[in-house]
């Protein structure tokens, strides 16, 4: 048998070294010939509970785990800023604050006991709470997500601790000068009062109680709400057997409103802003308010392209070229309901400006030298592999397309994303970049640090006078 | 008309003896099925690939090891093996070059200069002399005459089309330069990854410093916690150079040149110094086929020794303060122990029974009933693959409250686990936690890849489901006798970062 593999080794090795005459090893990667990628985008089944709660599977035996999430359509998009902090807090406490009848100690020590895993979010537009473990601990581990779900108890104890923790999280931001620039430059391009600017005070914080709390998870996690996602070493028919069990009974509010954006207005203060600090950097937030794009727009995945070809491959490297930066770049931030082009980058106090210039001229040559072939080839490779990458597992298919449905995407909807990103042309870039990624008009600059020169040297921009903010100190 | 290489041929006996050896030895058993599949191929010059198929979906994660990290870097340059790191992404000479000899004769130019740059500036007498700063900006002027003859970021941006991310890290101990793309570019990842190995080209060296000195200033000179790490680091070590920050002094990185960059390439990059691993949608026999035909051609090297010095058990307790910013944070470490030292499993679990979640001892104490931390973090050795690091704690302390009520809690915590020992039914709730979290980490690509280098760089690839078997013979009594012979006072290196505005004096500083 050894002889014979040997043997059949030796053939196979043979035809495996043999080279073709006159061919040499490639020294560029244009002169492969590459096959097509097989790009074929994975599905989980999808049905639905006897009370009508959708279920998305995808069955995989590979590890012997079970992945079950919860997808809840809620989140601070729908809320008024005054709402903010309650969510926040209820966001920290949700899998802090024990569940069904056990205590947070108690609930805690169950979950160690399993060694499993079990985490909840409150997000922008969707609550999760998803629940990892083993196959065999599924009879034990799955009424500890259920009560999580349904009856989390929202310690009145641990909401003191959250509060606690929420402020020193926020009194973090005054000594991080990256997250004093993201915290200014959001209050300053939207509004401090609005959703989009907003930054929790500790009175707001302090003002929450439990019954706030409570508040939100009855009114949002409710059946007609949420969509159930389950991966893992289990098949359909058990899946749905214990899904059964554990939520049949679960009959919430069927006369629910339609969840709604909430409406504001961006409040930008267009301008050159410094917020003066003692830093060994200078750090910069730039941009503007991008109107007609949001993540339902048909021009989503053409603005996904543009902003990778134009922050990274051009932004990105032309600053790194020239020894400016480590990270500088520019974005499409695109929101569910708006969007702004935005630049980001740190650099020291006698390059600042080099640095802004070096940005905005780059930005400017887009109109003379557009994104070309292999920019768009780039961009879309990017973009394409994020898709794959973002579907490699089990979970990730069944969390993706559960995030969809929950978030109010169409069906099919990375499947159309990834036609439109293939679909997208050098003349589709040229002319998202003449739509949004300009840095003309509503500008909001604002520079954190002590750039040489000051103040003045920003006004050298000709940008138009500065004006140097007053430091806050957040969560005090 | 088809023709045999003569060198393929002889490695081809290699790779037959290899099949064969590898289809005769049983697997081992109690490990996950899949570590069957991972193949050992190696290279007539000594390099090793780690070959995984996968066919899930048509990704494939690609990882270049280099068993040299900070660790390795001459006196008095720390920050090299970094440095070159980020050399190793301008290219070669066969991508975006317009003239390759008029770009070749513009570097050795700045080769030349930049080393007379870097004995200026270790002349303490002419550091700050009118000498230095024209030199300066003739270095610059060459290297924009350079630059004349090359396309922009040409090399990156090629690799850009044909990948879904690619980057690098280095580590104390290791570099490793990982790629992620689909599975018809796989020759892509062999062409980049091979020549840029082999005959890289060190263009824009001074323009990349000033972009690793904004590193470093970002990471520590404007991060507070950066730079209290970086001082516990200077104070837990004596002798030993992980004592030196990865990214390196900026006193050193001013002295850095071309010259060492290229000294330091041929080295250190040797074939037997390197690792490739490949975990993803491929056959292994274009794979190998490709290996032989990209890698096969690397001249063979020695592989280098690694640093002799050997840290001493500490005698005293060191302590040290570094005031910045307006937070406070505790950080506490000890001796960790070698790589192959049988009680690594018991260490891994005592750092787990100190802080892995809610129900660990020092989030009990210091969080929930104290509410002293906002957040602590254990390692039971910091990281570090090669040589004995740091059984490290990390407290994020609350406001109002003080490092030094922090510290007296978790000493307070490590004698409880003398008094108090860990019994072996929590022992096996944090095994069990374990077997859950390593399984979970064997379902995607680039976490495959990940942990087979991290395990091949340290001792052997095959310790990633050999560890997990180590676990499960450990005993609380054996955790309790490590607790007691570790957490002594004078094993304890003590790091407080203090906000800047306060006062109090204690021991070293930064």
């Amino acid at each position: 048998m050894m002889r014979l593999l040997s043997v059949i080794s030796i053939v196979l090795l043979w035809a495996a070294n043999v080279t073709v005459a006159g061919e040499s090893t490639s020294r560029h990667p244009d002169q492969l010939t590459l096959a097509p990628l097989a790009l074929t985008l994975p599905a989980p089944v999808d049905t639905m509970l006897s009370n009508g709660i959708r279920v998305l599977f995808f069955e995989n035996h590979d590890v012997p785990v079970v992945t079950v999430t919860a997808h809840v359509a809620m989140g601070s998009l729908y809320l008024p800023p005054e709402e903010l902090a309650a969510y926040d807090l209820f966001s920290r406490l949700w899998d802090d604050g024990g569940a069904g009848e056990l205590a947070p100690e108690a609930f805690e020590k169950r979950v160690a006991a399993l060694g499993m895993n079990i985490r909840a979010t409150a997000g922008h537009q969707e609550g999760t709470i998803t629940a990892f473990m083993a196959r065999e601990d599924l009879d034990d581990g799955l009424p500890l997500w259920r009560d999580l779900l349904l009856a989390p108890r929202l310690d009145a104890d641990r909401l003191d601790r959250a509060r606690a923790q929420l402020v020193k999280d926020l009194q973090g931001i005054n000594d991080n000068p990256g997250r004093l620039a993201r915290t200014w430059f959001r209050r300053l391009l939207h509004g401090p009062d609005t959703p989009g600017g907003i930054t929790h005070s500790r009175e707001s914080i302090e003002a929450v109680d439990r019954d706030d709390l409570v508040a939100i998870h009855q009114r949002s996690v409710q059946p007609v709400r949420t969509v159930i996602g389950v991966a893992g070493d289990l098949d359909l028919t058990e899946a749905l057997a214990r899904l059964e069990s554990l939520l049949a009974g679960w009959q919430g509010d069927a006369d629910l409103p339609p969840l709604v954006a909430w409406s504001w207005q961006s409040q930008s203060r267009p301008g050159v802003y410094l917020l003066p600090g003692d830093f060994e950097q200078c750090h910069l937030r730039l941009g503007r308010s991008v109107a007609g794009l949001t993540h339902a727009s048909p021009d989503y995945a053409l603005a996904r392209v543009a902003s990778f070809g134009v922050g990274y491959l051009r932004v990105y490297y032309r600053t790194r070229q020239a020894g400016l930066s480590y990270g500088t770049a520019t974005l499409l931030d695109i929101d569910p309901d708006r969007a702004a082009f935005i630049g980001f980058g740190s650099t020291r106090p006698d390059q600042i400006v080099e640095l802004i210039e070096t940005v905005r001229e780059e930005i400017a040559t887009l109109a003379t030298e557009p994104l070309d072939e292999n920019e768009l080839k780039s961009s879309q490779n990017f973009l394409l592999g994020s898709t794959l990458e973002s579907l490699e597992t089990a979970n990730d298919v069944v969390d993706s397309y559960v995030s969809d449905i929950v978030t109010g995407r169409p069906a099919g909807f990375q499947r159309d994303q990834v036609a439109s990103i293939q679909a997208v042309t050098t003349e589709d870039l040229t002319r998202a970049v003449s739509q949004w990624i300009d840095l003309g008009e509503a500008l909001v600059v604002l520079v954190v640090g002590e750039p040489q020169g000051g103040a003045a040297s920003l006004e050298a921009l000709g940008l138009g006078p500065v004006t140097v903010l007053e430091p806050v100190r957040f969560g005090y | 008309m088809y023709r045999t290489s003569p060198r393929l041929t002889v490695a081809g006996l290699v790779i037959v003896l290899a099949v064969c050896s590898c289809s005769s030895s049983p697997p081992e058993s109690d490990h996950p099925p899949l570590f069957d599949r991972v193949e050992e191929y190696r290279l007539d010059n000594g390099m090793l690939f780690l070959l995984l198929p996968r066919h899930d979906v048509p990704l494939v994660s690609g990882r270049v090891l280099v068993k040299v990290g900070n660790v390795d870097n001459p006196e008095g340059a720390t920050g090299l093996a970094h440095m070159f790191e980020h050399m190793a992404f301008k290219g070669t000479d066969a991508i975006g070059v317009i003239d390759v000899a008029q770009e070749r004769a513009v570097l050795d130019t700045i080769s030349r200069r930049g080393a007379r740059l870097a004995e200026l500036l270790s002349d303490d007498d002419v550091a700050d002399s009118s000498r230095v700063a024209p030199l300066r900006r003739e270095l610059t002027a060459l290297e924009v005459r350079a630059a004349e003859f090359v396309e922009p970021m040409a090399w990156p941006r090629t690799y850009e089309a044909y990948v879904n991310n690619f980057n690098a890290y280095t580590s104390q101990d290791i570099t490793v330069y990982e790629a992620d793309l689909s599975a018809n570019n796989l020759e892509v990842w062999m062409l980049m990854e091979s020549e840029r190995l082999q005959v890289p080209v060190f263009r824009e060296f001074y323009s990349e410093l000033e972009v690793v000195k904004e590193e470093r200033r970002s990471r520590t000179e404007d991060n507070p916690e950066g730079a209290a790490g970086e001082l516990l680091k200077t104070l837990a070590f004596s002798r030993h150079p992980y004592r030196f920050p990865t990214i390196g002094y900026m006193e050193d990185l001013e002295r850095l040149t071309p010259g060492m960059i290229r000294d330091f390439h041929a080295r250190y990059y040797t074939p037997a110094n390197m690792v490739g691993v490949l975990v993803g949608d491929f056959d292994p026999d274009v794979a190998r086929n490709l290996i032989e035909r990209y890698f096969g051609d690397i001249e063979s090297g020695p592989v280098p020794a690694g640093p002799q010095a050997v840290e001493p058990r500490p005698t005293a307790q060191r302590r040290g303060t570094h005031r910045q910013g307006e937070e406070r944070r505790l950080e506490i470490a000890f001796p960790g122990l070698a790589v192959g030292d049988p009680r690594r499993p018991a260490a891994d679990l005592l750092a787990s029974v100190l802080a892995r979640d809610k129900t660990s001892r020092l989030d009990r104490r210091l969080d929930f009933e104290a509410g002293v931390a906002r957040s602590i973090w254990c390692s039971s050795n910091g990281g570090y693959l090669r040589y004995p690091g740091l059984f490290s704690i990390t407290v994020s302390v609350m406001p109002e409250r003080t490092n030094e009520e922090a510290e007296a809690l978790v000493w307070e915590v490590l004698q409880n686990l003398v008094t108090e020992p860990v019994t072996d039914a929590r022992l096996d709730e944090i095994r069990r936690s374990y077997r859950r979290s390593f399984s979970f980490g064997l379902q995607k690509n680039a976490d495959l890849a990940e942990l087979l280098v991290k395990r091949q760089a340290g001792a052997g690839w095959r310790d990633a489901y050999r560890r997990q078997a180590r676990y499960e013979r450990v005993t609380a009594t054996e955790v309790t006798e490590l607790a007691r012979g570790l957490f002594r006072p004078e094993l304890a290196t003590v790091v407080y970062l203090e906000p800047a505005s306060s006062e109090d004096e204690t021991g070293g500083e930064s």
